[in-house]
């Protein structure tokens, strides 16, 4: 066996075409131990793209992917179940099962992928909702839940099988400002307690300013740049100094069908 | 031709005989493809469910399963019941009208109770399911799928195809024949009423006249059929689920193409085994 790198996550050279759209052109990133990764870009400029690549729903059209020494696109179903299970996600709409309740749903990867008895899921599962605060909420369903709430049980769900990396797609999308405060304090604390990784895909700058230990920007499918927080806001690069300024003047824009709605 | 609204004369009638054989052939190609991906599906389902049991852990939940069957099974069998009594009944009737002029209307029971062993009880239990439940899964799965529960699922590292598909279809595959039954009952209670009723035939004599009339083949043709069919409406209703795309609009118009593709399906299903059973087993 090769000495197995360093990095937690690695992109190398990723493209990624849809029959009608170029999607990734060439992406390559890494993503070292206990880092905490923010992706930034426009709306569908394939930031969450990026998190469906490293779980394998995604195959690249070009390049190739790591999660510690595997290789996602070379992996074999069972494998790659096995992969999926150390890496936890957090969707935008947080995508728990409607039919399960709190408990069930933070349950199901302990209960499908591991052999523990009831007591001891049970146990595990106070934990984790223990610690996003959830605890009384567990016999609820989720659609008696508010948007807040899902998030933390979705997080919650993501911490349970004690993954190396933790994916977030968007934690603050739909949330008022101080709900959003406070799932990105709770991602910051349970990430620096439970020591993952993770990568945080967003378009809020203040929530990203505020979780980041690294940022990296994607636009017209490469990245731009990629720093940490204090250079990456010195950055002099047009389009992040654009996205940064939020201002409606600059390369984003220009030749955009977005910008007939500015003028 | 971008200026014309109207092509010249002579031009439409040559394009569109072609127009028509892309369309079937276009038509054709989507319907390989679809039957190819079906096929996959169900030795996908299979194939994950066995490794699963290989690695010596149970596929699904017992719970989650008998959930699905109490829904599918239990829950039908008063519109199977009910729909399979009624038909009966007018069989009977009419069959029976038309052989008294001849004076054969004993022949009424065997004829009812053949038809439905071996015919039409599993096909109209098939076709019952198919709406019922077919449609039912489907909507329940394509919604999941449209609120990302599905990738959750994928995500996580469970295989939705074990998790969600395999005991809805094994459930459909058990109970399936069990509802056939019973329909080929509810039928044959039927007629045995309108024997007693119409054309004096005693409940005895009505149970020595079916008796007589059943071959053990007709109903093994039956049973085996209805296991076939079960597996088919599960099938296709977790592909036609699992495959939704676009939103609310997209469930709809899956549930629909379940519903109608099971019910196609059932039939010609039923044709070709009926044609390979009488061929190979006459």
């Amino acid at each position: 066996m090769s000495e197995p790198p360093n990095h937690v996550v690695e992109l190398r050279e990723v493209m990624l075409e849809f029959p009608t759209k170029k999607v990734l052109n060439g992406v390559s990133l890494t993503v070292e131990p206990l880092d905490r990764l923010v992706v930034m870009g426009q709306s569908g400029s394939g930031k969450s793209t990026i998190l469906r690549l490293i779980l394998g729903i995604l195959q690249p059209t070009s390049g190739e992917i790591f999660f510690k020494q595997f290789e996602i696109g070379r992996l074999k179903r069972r494998k790659l179940q096995h992969v999926r299970s150390q890496i936890g996600m957090v969707y935008q709409y947080s995508a728990l099962l409607s039919s399960r309740n709190v408990r069930d749903n933070v349950a199901l990867p302990l209960e499908e992928l591991t052999r523990k008895s009831t007591t001891e899921i049970d146990k595990i599962v106070d934990e984790k909702l223990e610690l996003v605060g959830m605890l009384d909420a567990r016999l609820q369903f989720p659609s008696e839940l508010s948007g807040g709430m899902r998030k933390r049980v979705s997080l919650a769900r993501a911490l349970v099988m004690d993954p190396e990396l933790i994916l977030f797609d968007e934690p603050s999308a739909g949330l008022d400002p101080v709900i959003s405060s406070v799932i990105d304090e709770l991602i910051i604390n349970l990430t620096e307690r439970s020591k993952v990784t993770s990568i945080i895909v967003t378009h809020e700058m203040d929530s990203a300013f505020r979780i980041g230990t690294r940022m990296a920007m994607l636009y017209h499918g490469e990245v731009i740049a990629d720093a940490a927080p204090e250079e990456f806001k010195k950055s002099d690069h047009p389009v992040v100094r654009q996205f940064l300024s939020g201002s409606t003047e600059g390369p984003i824009l220009e030749g955009s069908k977005d910008a007939v709605a500015t003028k | 031709m971008p200026n014309q609204i109207h092509p010249p004369p002579g031009e439409s009638l040559v394009t569109a005989p072609v127009v028509v054989v892309e369309d079937v052939g276009e038509k054709t190609r989507t319907a390989i493809i679809e039957v190819g991906s079906m096929f996959w599906f169900i030795i996908n389902t299979l194939a994950e469910t066995l490794d699963r049991i290989r690695r010596g852990r149970a596929p699904f939940r017992a719970s989650s399963f008998f959930r699905y069957t109490e829904r599918a099974g239990v829950g039908s069998v008063p519109l199977v019941a009910m729909v399979s009594f009624f038909l009966g009944l007018t069989m009977a009737l009419l069959t029976g009208y038309e052989l008294q002029r001849f004076g054969t209307e004993r022949l009424v029971p065997g004829l009812v109770a053949i038809a439905f062993t071996r015919e039409l009880g599993p096909l109209l239990t098939g076709i019952m399911l198919a709406a019922r439940i077919g449609a039912s899964f489907t909507a329940e799965l394509g919604t999941m799928q449209v609120s990302e529960e599905v990738e959750a699922i994928e995500a996580m590292g469970i295989s939705p195809l074990r998790f969600l598909v395999a005991p809805r279809m094994l459930a459909l595959f058990a109970l399936m024949p069990c509802l056939s039954v019973i329909s080929s009952v509810a039928a044959i209670l039927a007629t045995a009423m309108v024997s007693r009723a119409y054309f004096n035939i005693a409940f005895v004599y009505f149970q020595d006249l079916v008796v007589q009339s059943l071959l053990i083949r007709d109903i093994v043709a039956g049973v085996l059929k209805s296991f076939m069919f079960g597996m088919l409406i599960g099938a296709i209703a977790c592909y036609r689920g699992l495959t939704v795309k676009g939103g609310a609009a997209g469930v709809g118009t899956s549930t629909t193409s379940s519903v109608v593709t099971a019910i196609t399906t059932v039939i010609g299903f039923d044709t070709i085994f009926n044609i390979v059973y009488i061929v190979f087993f006459p």
